[in-house]
């Protein structure tokens, strides 16, 4: 209570003041107008790196190569945390198990978030980075670096679930996000749309590349795979053609080295495109090395922390012949910390017939961890070169010579001579099988074919006695999730 | 043994050389750091001013400037020999400061016309201003645990970030009180509010409301009712603003550091992109309550009663939705859903003894039934808030949404695909009978809306000793004990209820609890969920206060308890419960919560 004058009415002064400045509008500090960012090199670099991050989520499960590796006929899961419902094909729409068990990020699901969350990333970049006041070549790459990030992603979710929504503009409005599907057909189109934007982007070639951007030869690499997979014989042919005759990538001498982690640099000469992990932290990591080593971390070989979760049929060891050095990435025994061996009946308990996985061994790291996953190798060059030629042009001389590269590396004699068109392919296939196992490859080469109907239910051992593959499962079905709050996308026809 | 033969304690699992890791050495959770200092403080200055007669003007001015510093340190020793990596010994330090500033202007008019009409008037300007600052640093790697994390600078690997918001809310009052005979009152509300978090073209919303009320005792013929001493009709229509627990800058389109990052040339980088999509149409939730209400008392107003009844409905209501997976981003905020809330409330107030003994009683009761009118504008009937409860059109709010338990699966039988099940695991309903477990075989399993909530209180007092008690409850909710997830799933990590003591196994085909080789999670099911209904004693209080000393105005020595006892059949630790504090859709979680406490405490009340 006052009774001064002068002070009653400065108070007054100060209240009226205060009702003034009524000001509402927000002041952001710790982060930046989307219209003030994208207008410098570094903005834009920055940008370009979020476009990244949603590969590095697709590949920690990893789901880009589990949910295809646990689904085929070479390799399959101790049945824990829902791994198992890829294997015998018990998943709903809803991937309930796998979320249940937190692993998401091991389900088709992953992909399908992670494919458009960077598409969403490479949008802006597309959009907003011409505008950026930055040197015009690096501009262009960084342009064509996210036109081949968007194909990549979109042949992800297309080579998975089929008929899957376009989105090549940023989502500005909740209206922009609500996006139905295309047919597949027209989304092959946009991928190869975009690897040709890539392609004229000047981007820089193998050994100048950054390690974990893509070289000019890795855009024709991805355009021959996605070709591959969409039957455009000539296109595949043409595109791999170019990637082997660039010259600029040979294929490692011994196999067995594109895949040891002290000699993963030397490995990019052959590995075009990867999935960058390195042994920092923070940094990127994936699980293959916890999953492939043995029980209990038991092999000091195969990673200081390893779970014994993930293993080869002992059919598909048995398909190798012993000559092939790329049998040695497999294993029926191991050495235990003692320096002893064990037998293959004490790997895991829930077989006697284990077979160990040597493509992710890392023995040194204490914290994330060395081997990179490869994407795109030269030697899936050679392959498709070899089955877009023969399905041209049948199992001619260049046809066999390209198969024979890859045969002749694994220690193998050469294929055959005079075998059918058909059996050529089948051959090629099969050469696949041996060379891409555990990388997330074979799955799509069984659905592509339709051969998955015919092979699944054969690729069957104690673990898993039957395998009820249907046709539906040649795509996975579309989350639920995504349906529920997408009125205008409809579930594949085979899971309604 | 949690020692070492050298009288260091035992690391997490080193004990165990199996397959399996044995449960933590739960003395070494004692051995790792969380602290939070706080350094607070409040003022507030206010003055009075008499302007003319009748009218006067109040300005108060309140601050509240809170400093915050968490200290977290986990050590080295704790983790097993063979375990410890280059992050072993983490700790961080975070500092929080948070500055609220509070301005209200009241202006007051009240003043009595010809004895019959009492009038005030009443206008208020309120401003609040709230800014936070934040920064933080995450060690790992820390070379020895010597230092904790009081030199962050020793660590091998440093992940920092900072951040500063703000933001502001300004209210504007205007209220009518009219009265006439003290007899027939009427009361009128303008008030608009405006908060700087909602969108541009948003900010403000106009709030008014109307209440009238009829004294009916004062009529003259209820004067004569000489058992009745008051009777009084009330009624109300007003509509309410929320900005809820929205977090400022969600109608804006920012970018930022969210953690994206990848690995190129063998160095992490960190990227940075939208945050999210911006929703310039973010507004006010609104709500438009009726509400009829009766006081009555008797007998020279000893016993009175009061009763309302409301209706409740709630538009714009604000929520975090979900966008389509394949727009990139995960949610939006904004205005999505509608609510219908309606109810009856029940209190009764009684003096039953007024003589040297007085004894008085009170008691209240509210039947809620509420509704979900409409979601995410009509695009879908039903949504998971968590993974067990529902947001689904035409059912109250988070209902539980489960598969249904059907005991264990037991040797020599079938064990359906689709959710993971595994001889010696739980068993779960195939409702839709097609041979396999999918989300169609989820149904509401639960509702953890109360049929009705109630309380009691009491107040004894005989000369110069007082008694006072009072209990609440609840009646007719669920719950879902999800910490009986963790607590009955084997997986040798953590300690178990006494009940997997008589696990399922080949010879002890129990239907309760499953075997101990599950090595996974349970699957969501009805298991859990138990009937939280509920008595609580919350408090009784023994008084004496003891006879007059010069000086001292009063002196009263007590004695009290808290949550004294619960009568519930409820087995978790507390129903009174909720892991999602915050929220109001994901209601009747008990997800292992620290229970409430039982206090008891004796005090010395002086007045000078």
């Amino acid at each position: 209570m006052t009774r001064f004058p002068i002070y009653r009415y400065s108070l007054l002064t100060l209240c009226l003041l205060t009702l003034g400045s009524c000001e509402l509008d927000e002041t952001i500090y710790s982060s930046i107008y989307t219209e003030a960012f994208y207008k410098t090199a570094a903005d834009s670099e920055k940008g370009l790196i979020a476009a990244y991050d949603p590969l590095g989520d697709m590949y920690s499960g990893p789901a880009a190569t589990l949910i295809a590796d646990f689904s085929d006929d070479q390799t399959y899961p101790r049945g824990v945390v829902g791994r198992n419902t890829l294997t015998l094909f018990t998943y709903d729409v809803n991937y309930t198990t796998q979320k249940s068990n937190s692993r998401t990020n091991e389900s088709p699901q992953q992909i399908w978030v992670s494919g458009y969350d960077g598409i969403e990333k490479a949008n802006w970049i597309i959009a907003k980075v011409p505008d950026a006041v930055m040197a015009e070549t690096r501009k262009k790459q960084i342009i064509g670096e996210a036109y081949f990030l968007r194909a990549y992603y979109l042949w992800s979710l297309t080579k998975n679930f089929g008929d899957v929504p376009i989105k090549t503009n940023p989502s500005y409005s909740e209206a922009d996000a609500i996006v139905g599907k295309s047919p597949k057909a027209d989304v092959y189109k946009q991928i190869y749309s975009d690897l040709d934007m890539a392609f004229a982007a000047g981007l820089p070639s193998y050994p100048t590349v950054d390690k974990g951007r893509p070289s000019k030869e890795v855009v024709n690499a991805l355009y021959a795979k996605a070709a591959l997979y969409n039957e455009e014989w000539a296109k595949a042919l043409e595109k791999a053609q170019a990637v082997i005759t660039s010259g600029k990538y040979s294929l490692m001498p011994d196999v067995r080295n594109v895949y040891r982690y002290d000699q993963e640099d030397a490995a990019r000469v052959e590995n075009m495109w990867a999935f960058e992990v390195d042994p920092v932290s923070p940094g990127r990591s994936h699980q293959m090395t916890g999953l492939c080593g043995p029980p209990a971390s038991g092999g000091p070989e195969y990673g200081k922390t390893t779970f014994g979760s993930m293993f080869a049929y002992m059919s598909f060891f048995r398909s190798f012949n012993p000559l092939d050095k790329r049998r040695q990435l497999l294993d029926t025994n191991y050495l235990d910390k003692s320096n002893k061996i064990v037998a293959q009946r004490n790997i895991t308990p829930i077989t006697t017939e284990g077979v160990l996985i040597k493509k992710y061994q890392d023995p040194l790291s204490t914290l994330n961890l060395i081997p990179n996953i490869p994407i795109l190798r030269l030697a899936d060059m050679y392959l498709i070169a070899a089955e877009a030629e023969a399905r041209l042009n049948g199992p001619t001389a260049a046809a066999y010579g390209y198969i024979n590269i890859v045969r002749k590396r694994a220690g193998l004699a050469y294929l055959a001579t005079g075998l059918s068109k058909d059996a050529f392919i089948e051959a090629v296939l099969q050469e696949r099988a041996w060379e891409f196992f555990a990388e997330g490859d074979r799955w799509y080469d069984l659905t592509r074919t339709g051969k998955y109907l015919t092979v699944i239910p054969k690729a069957v051992n104690s673990v898993y006695p039957t395998r009820n593959v249907q046709a539906k499962n040649k795509y996975f079905p579309i989350p639920q999730d995504e349906l529920n709050a997408n009125p205008k996308l409809e579930q594949n026809p085979d899971w309604k | 043994m949690p020692y070492r033969p050298d009288g260091t304690l035992f690391p997490f699992g080193e004990q165990a050389n199996g397959q399996y890791r044995e449960v933590s050495n739960p003395l070494s959770f004692a051995s790792v750091l969380n602290r939070t200092g706080i350094q607070r403080t409040l003022a507030n200055v206010y003055a009075d001013v008499n302007i003319l007669k009748g009218l006067t003007y109040r300005a108060s001015f309140n601050v509240d400037m809170q400093n915050r510093l968490q200290d977290i340190y986990s050590p080295r020793s704790i983790v097993n020999q063979s375990d410890l990596n280059d992050n072993s010994g983490s700790g961080s330090k975070i500092n929080t400061n948070n500055l609220a500033l509070l301005h209200e202007s009241i202006l007051t008019y009240a003043q009595a016309f010809a004895q019959r009409h009492t009038l005030k008037a009443t206008a208020v300007f309120a401003s609040q201003i709230e800014n936070g600052n934040s920064n933080s640093i995450n060690a790992t790697g820390f070379p020895n645990d010597a230092t904790r994390n009081e030199a962050v600078q020793l660590a091998l690997t440093r992940t920092i970030s900072s951040s500063r918001s703000s933001q502001r809310l300004d209210s504007y009052l205007a209220r009518i009180n009219y009265g006439f005979r003290d007899k027939y009152f009427l009361d009128l509300i303008a008030r608009v509010d405006g908060s700087s978090k909602f969108g541009a073209n948003h900010k403000y919303g106009l709030f008014p409301a109307i209440s009238g009320a009829w004294r009916i005792i004062e009529e003259p013929f209820a004067k004569n009712l000489s058992w009745l001493s008051d009777l009084k009709l009330r009624a109300s229509y007003g509509i309410t603003g929320n900005a809820g627990g929205l977090n400022p800058y969600q109608s804006l389109a920012t970018v930022s550091a969210s953690g994206s990052d990848y690995n190129i040339n063998h160095v992490f980088q960190t990227g940075i992109n939208p945050s999210g999509i911006a929703n310039p149409d973010l507004r006010w939730e609104r709500s438009a309550q009726a509400d009829i209400g009766l006081d009555i008392s008797f007998l020279n107003n000893r016993v009175s009663v009061i009763v309302d009844a409301y209706q409740k409905t709630t538009k714009d209501l604000l929520y975090v939705k979900s966008l389509p997976l394949s727009s990139g981003y995960g949610t939006i905020t904004g205005n999505f859903a509608s609510l219908e809330n309606k109810g009856l409330e029940f209190a009764v107030n009684a003096r039953i003894l007024d003589g040297p003994l007085k004894w008085s009683v009170s008691g209240n009761m509210t039947f809620n039934r509420n509704k979900v009118l409409s979601l995410d504008g009509g695009v879908t009937q039903e949504r998971f808030i968590t993974a067990y409860s529902l947001l689904k059109v035409g059912s109250p709010l988070g209902v539980f949404k489960t598969y249904v338990f059907d005991g264990i699966n037991q040797t020599g039988e079938t064990i359906l695909p689709g959710y993971d099940g595994r001889l010696g695991g739980q068993k779960v309903k195939d409702i839709n009978g097609d041979g396999t477990i999918s989300s169609a075989d989820q149904i509401i399993t639960g509702n953890p809306n109360p049929k009705f909530i109630y309380g009691f209180s009491t107040n004894l007092s005989f000369k110069r000793f007082d008694l006072s008690a009072f209990v609440s409850g609840s009646q007719g909710n669920d719950i879902y004990n999800a910490s009986r997830l963790s607590f009955e799933m084997p997986l040798g990590q953590r300690n178990q209820f006494k009940g997997l003591v008589d696990r399922w196994s080949a010879t002890n085909p129990s239907n309760q609890y499953v075997s101990g080789f599950q090595a996974g999670r349970l699957p969501i099911t009805n298991y859990v969920m138990e009937d939280g209904s509920y008595l609580r004693c919350k408090n009784v209080t023994l008084g004496y206060t003891l006879p007059r000393i010069k000086g001292i105005q009063q002196l009263r020595v007590y004695a009290s308890a808290n949550n004294l006892f619960t009568i519930t059949k409820y087995s978790g630790f507390d129903p009174e419960v909720n892991t999602y504090a915050g929220s109001n859709t994901a209601i009747g979680i008990d997800n292992l919560v620290y229970p409430q406490a039982r206090s008891i405490l004796g005090g010395l009340q002086v007045t000078f």
